[in-house]
């Protein structure tokens, strides 16, 4: 069974997963609590699934781009399980979870994400057979950067705002959100991509772990 | 026997350590970050939270296996729930918290101040504690006077209005050219100086027991940065400047400013212990590491003084799990939505039990 965990931004997202069925799944918008929220679920989940800790078999966490304190809430949890069941630990781009849930269509796909201050995390997607493949790394940018750039017909899922669906809207280039529902960051999803890494022993050493930030302390902000 | 995690990552320390009923330590290791805060010449909070998520899980192990134990014979996590850095903080609580779902162990939030009144615990003395004693707590975060009855029982008689003890040795440090941390530098470079050199201000003495070393601080800029003429131009003259006078001998100021820092806190500590009928004055935190402070406290006061061997003068996670054992064996525990304190004053344990735990969490 594995544990799946999302809090690299606002919403935020736990799952059971047994490699076939999900056994719970839970995502929300918290209002910053996500170190109030978060253990209080994990436990609801197993409680739920009638599962004790020693039956988990891998954590998977969302690894960034997200909120630099998201992040770490989310994998110091994930840390402390891994480490106290003594299990595989495995990290996934919180972006690439976005994807996961666009149905696949011969087109490109913008994922995004609120980076704050009206800056965008977003990373670009290409159709590659059955699932969307990243063609080029996560990056801070604007929704005037990106919708100037992006290639007609592409199509964007993930955190859009309302400046977001306006400006998509106003575009003449044929671009177009995805809707919300297949466009939710699920831990379902994370479930799926950490068990695939799992079973294919694509797994790290806990320490070794770490967040993705695309941002340097003490360099000034783009 | 009953056997506490500790975990501390309440500034630029990761710690984790092993300890036997509150008194005896079976591991205590300690990732420092310092090199890492030394070229900002202070705590970078971004850059300490990203080094507390890099090691805590192998700081724990390691803790594990110097004890030599597994999670299968620990009774309880204590974990350093505040005061400190908010982005610290949150990596030591949640995966604390992820160690102790993950075994349905008891979890334990404990006062980073609460954490160094316990150093003392941790430490060898000749006959059992006659309470009361009084604590000066003092570090880079903290100056503060505490009035202990009993385990977990503290009245803050107290603190300062402005910077901490250590936060003003670290700029003095800064304003002298010294390197980071300022304690041991200044430390260092008073040796070789005259303590009465300089004549520099002995804040609120007298008064009460609050602290303020902010003007002290000013003090110092004034006494060794050049006179200004007409206009001050941008950081020609401030903190972030280290340009010195010719005539100035850092020697000399650093063994005055040491002697105006220690002759304050001894003074005031000595008279809360007298008049409060105290059996001992103890001292805890970073700055009870420098030896004019032990020395003067030591040869001023009429009681005897405890301080910690230099190992817990600083932050560590053996201090957390002893002062988490006097709370778990009072019945005190924390639920799993336990939320960070960056700005918790030290409470006594009848004020932070007014919750009871909720059904099912051990």
């Amino acid at each position: 069974m594995l544990l799946a965990i999302d809090t690299a931004t606002r919403f935020m997202s736990v799952a059971l997963y047994d490699g076939r069925r999900l056994w719970f799944e839970a995502t929300w918008r918290t209002a910053n609590n996500h170190t109030i929220e978060l253990t209080p679920t994990i436990r609801q989940a197993l409680a739920q699934a009638q599962i004790t800790p020693s039956e988990l078999t891998g954590v998977g966490v969302s690894q960034g781009p997200g909120s630099f304190t998201g992040l770490r809430i989310g994998l110091g949890v994930a840390k402390g399980l891994a480490t106290a069941q003594n299990i595989p630990l495995i990290p996934i781009q919180t972006l690439a979870i976005v994807a996961a849930a666009v149905p696949v269509f011969d087109a490109h796909l913008v994922a995004v994400l609120q980076a704050g201050r009206r800056r965008l995390c977003a990373q670009q997607f290409t159709q590659e057979n059955t699932g969307w493949l990243p063609s080029a790394p996560a990056e801070i940018t604007t929704w005037a950067k990106l919708l100037d750039s992006a290639r007609a017909g592409t199509a964007f899922a993930g955190e859009i705002n309302d400046e977001g669906y306006e400006l998509l809207a106003a575009s003449e280039k044929q671009l177009h959100a995805v809707s919300g529902a297949q466009t939710l960051r699920r831990a379902g999803l994370l479930a799926e991509l950490a068990w695939e890494r799992m079973q294919a022993g694509d797994i790290s050493d806990i320490a070794a772990v770490t967040p993705i930030y695309l941002h340097q302390p003490g360099v000034p902000h783009p | 026997m009953t056997l506490i995690l500790g975990i501390e990552t309440s500034c630029d320390e990761t710690a984790a350590a092993v300890v036997e009923d509150g008194e005896r330590i079976r591991s205590n290791v300690i990732a420092s970050q310092v090199d890492l805060h030394a070229q900002y010449g202070g705590v970078f909070p971004e850059v300490a939270s990203r080094a507390h998520i890099e090691v805590i899980s192998t700081v724990t192990e390691q803790a594990l296996t110097e004890a030599g134990v597994t999670l299968d014979v620990i009774d309880a996590v204590a974990v350093t729930r505040g005061p400190g850095l908010s982005g610290s903080l949150l990596v030591g609580v949640n995966f604390a918290k992820g160690l102790a779902l993950g075994r349905d162990l008891p979890l334990i939030g404990v006062n980073h101040l609460e954490g160094h009144v316990y150093s003392l615990w941790l430490t060898e003395r000749g006959g059992p504690v006659q309470f009361p004693v009084v604590c000066l707590i003092v570090s880079g975060g903290h100056s503060e006077i505490v009035l202990i009855t009993g385990h977990g029982d503290y009245t803050m008689l107290g603190s300062t209005i402005d910077d901490a003890a250590g936060e003003a040795f670290d700029k003095v440090a800064r304003l002298l050219g010294l390197p980071y941390p300022g304690g041991p530098s200044i430390e260092r470079a008073a040796r070789d100086g005259d303590p009465a050199a300089y004549d520099f201000p002995r804040a609120m003495r007298g008064e009460g027991y609050q602290f303020s070393f902010s003007g002290l601080k000013t003090a110092v800029l004034r006494a060794v940065q050049p006179p200004h003429k007409g206009k001050r131009q941008p950081k020609q003259e401030s903190m972030h400047s280290t340009q010195l006078r010719p005539d100035v001998n850092v020697a000399d100021v650093a063994a005055s400013f040491q002697a105006a820092v220690v002759d304050v806190l001894v003074e005031k500590t000595i008279r809360a212990a007298q008049e409060h009928n105290t059996t001992e004055i103890w001292i805890a935190g970073g700055v009870s590491a420098n030896q004019a402070l032990r020395q003067q406290m030591t040869a001023l006061s009429p009681l005897p003084v405890c301080v910690p061997p230099l190992s817990l003068c600083g932050d560590n996670a053996a201090m957390i799990a002893s002062a988490g054992y006097f709370r778990f064996v009072r019945g005190y525990r924390d639920d799993l939505d336990m939320d960070v304190r960056p700005m918790w004053p030290l409470m006594s344990i009848h004020d932070t039990m007014t919750r009871p735990a909720a059904p099912g969490t051990a």
